[in-house]
């Protein structure tokens, strides 16, 4: 008896586990957001709720960063000479290091959202460099020529694309801590 | 109905051979042991103050859509690199075989505190490596093949007959399909994998490969064959891995592409997350060669 009860039992948690898994990972579905209230908290606690898209739905395109610091007094004159460094270092080079393919990782997710550019991007170079005064990131995009044309002409033309209009790229203004902890 | 009911019972509670989970969590044990070995030295710059991301905006950066309602990581932030090195030390133990499943749980613990607190630096092999941590770790993934087993652990007969562990077993295999089912399913959605030509923006981007491959575009019908092979055999993994007739094809298939990614593009600790589940698919019998090949392998280096 004791067994079947808890074979039942078992039995329902697997298929509310199983519907969890199956219709998050389309989470934007009509099932998604219909079911979504039932399901996302307990697959967002257990790191279920997951879009598997690797590569999806297109490889990505070679993309990096530019970072110029500026120190800037308050009459916006230079107090001293800009550092400018790209992320990754290599640029368009592989990241091999572990670490290193963490960090572009990490600089690309937040990255997407303009909001988390400016309130976690930006902030950490600040605090890199505590005397700048600004930070500019520039989003760049190597756009990979598609295999016809590599086919005819070779695959080293590329259209690199700056977004440094528009939300990917900012210029951000360097406040302290706690400033910023007080603005919040 | 009593039909259904017994295929029911027999799917999800039958009796397992425990030595596919005890390969499977050496497999995926040692893997993201090593993996986050590697991270130990970037635990200040990912996980604490001090590095990129404050802990108080850890799970606000998480969309809104995948946000956990609470963070598993209950300690403070300055401890993260001492428990970074117990999570090591739990993984050691679980690669081995070294404990219960209160301690595999208790690491997995550990696992989903660290994806928290950056969600950003996660990799997919973190993801997927977490959800198969998590499952083994109800399973009796340590009876064999263990260290529990060298110094003589005992476990009660019926362990063979856990309900929970042979649930598990099955929630494993279906979550491998769901993964490669829906990462199938997401490619159908881009016009390179539609007309085949996705993988040569994989091959020409210098970022995702080790090796200059651009060569490869004077082959282009090659890439369009490994490019609709790909999306072929995740669509149809998750249905022909469980007739035995087209089992093997895909499991030396899968072996063939995963090593592929792992070479090509540096991911071999995604290649054996991946990698790690396909024991779960071996019968006894070949559970049992791939046991002569270990003694055989162990006699001819005794010899040496």
């Amino acid at each position: 008896m004791f067994q079947r009860t808890s074979k039942f039992l078992l039995s329902l948690f697997l298929i509310y586990h199983i519907l969890t898994m199956v219709i998050l990972a389309n989470g934007s579905s009509y099932l998604g957001r219909s079911l979504g209230p039932w399901l996302t908290p307990y697959a967002n606690s257990l790191g279920l709720n997951t879009t598997w898209n690797f590569f999806s739905p297109d490889p990505a395109h070679t993309m990096y960063l530019r970072v110029v610091v500026r120190f800037l007094d308050s009459f916006s004159a230079e107090k001293k000479e800009s550092i400018e460094f790209y992320v990754p270092p290599g640029k368009e080079k592989i990241a091999l290091d572990s670490g290193e393919r963490r960090f572009l990782y990490t600089m690309r997710f937040m990255l997407l959202d303009p909001q988390r550019l400016e309130t976690v991007i930006a902030p950490y170079f600040c605090r890199e460099f505590p005397e700048a005064s600004e930070v500019f990131i520039e989003h760049i995009l190597e756009k990979i020529p598609n295999l016809d044309s590599a086919h005819v002409s070779g695959a080293s033309e590329r259209d690199i694309i700056y977004a440094n209009e528009g939300p990917l790229s900012q210029t951000v203004k360097c406040i302290p801590e706690e400033m910023r902890n007080l603005n919040e | 109905m009593n039909k259904s009911l017994q295929a029911w019972n027999q799917f999800w509670f039958a009796s397992r051979d425990l030595r596919s989970l005890a390969l499977m969590r050496i497999l995926l044990g040692g893997t993201l042991f090593l993996l986050y070995l590697s991270r130990q030295e970037v635990v200040m710059l990912f996980f604490t103050d001090q590095g990129i991301l404050p802990s108080r905006l850890a799970l606000e950066v998480i969309p809104e859509f995948y946000r956990p309602l609470f963070s598993w990581g209950f300690w403070p932030d300055n401890w993260n690199p001492i428990i970074h090195g117990l999570y090591l030390l739990g993984l050691l133990c679980f690669t081995l075989g070294f404990g219960v499943r209160m301690t595999f749980f208790l690491t997995w613990v550990l696992h989903i505190s660290f994806i928290q607190r950056n969600y950003g630096v996660a990799f997919g092999a973190d993801l997927i490596g977490g959800l198969f941590l998590l499952y083994l770790s109800l399973t009796h993934c340590a009876v064999k093949y263990s260290f529990n087993q060298l110094i003589g652990l005992r476990h009660s007969a019926s362990v063979r007959d856990d309900v929970v562990s042979n649930s598990f077993y099955r929630v494993i295999q279906i979550q491998l399909c769901v993964i490669y089912a829906y990462t199938g399913f997401e490619k159908l959605k881009g016009n390179t994998w539609w007309d085949g030509t996705a993988l040569w923006s994989v091959f020409a981007n210098p970022q995702m490969v080790i090796w200059d491959m651009t060569w490869m575009s004077h082959f282009p019908l090659v890439i369009v064959f490994i490019t609709f092979t790909t999306v072929l055999f995740e669509i149809y993994f998750p249905v022909l891995i469980w007739f035995e007739k087209t089992k093997r094809a895909f499991l030396y298939f899968g072996m063939v592409f995963h090593f592929g990614i792992g070479l090509l593009m540096s991911l071999f600790s995604f290649a054996f997350v991946m990698l790690a589940p396909y024991f779960l698919f071996l019968n006894s019998a070949e559970l049992d060669r791939i046991e002569s090949w270990f003694h055989r392998f162990q006699r001819i280096t005794k010899v040496r």
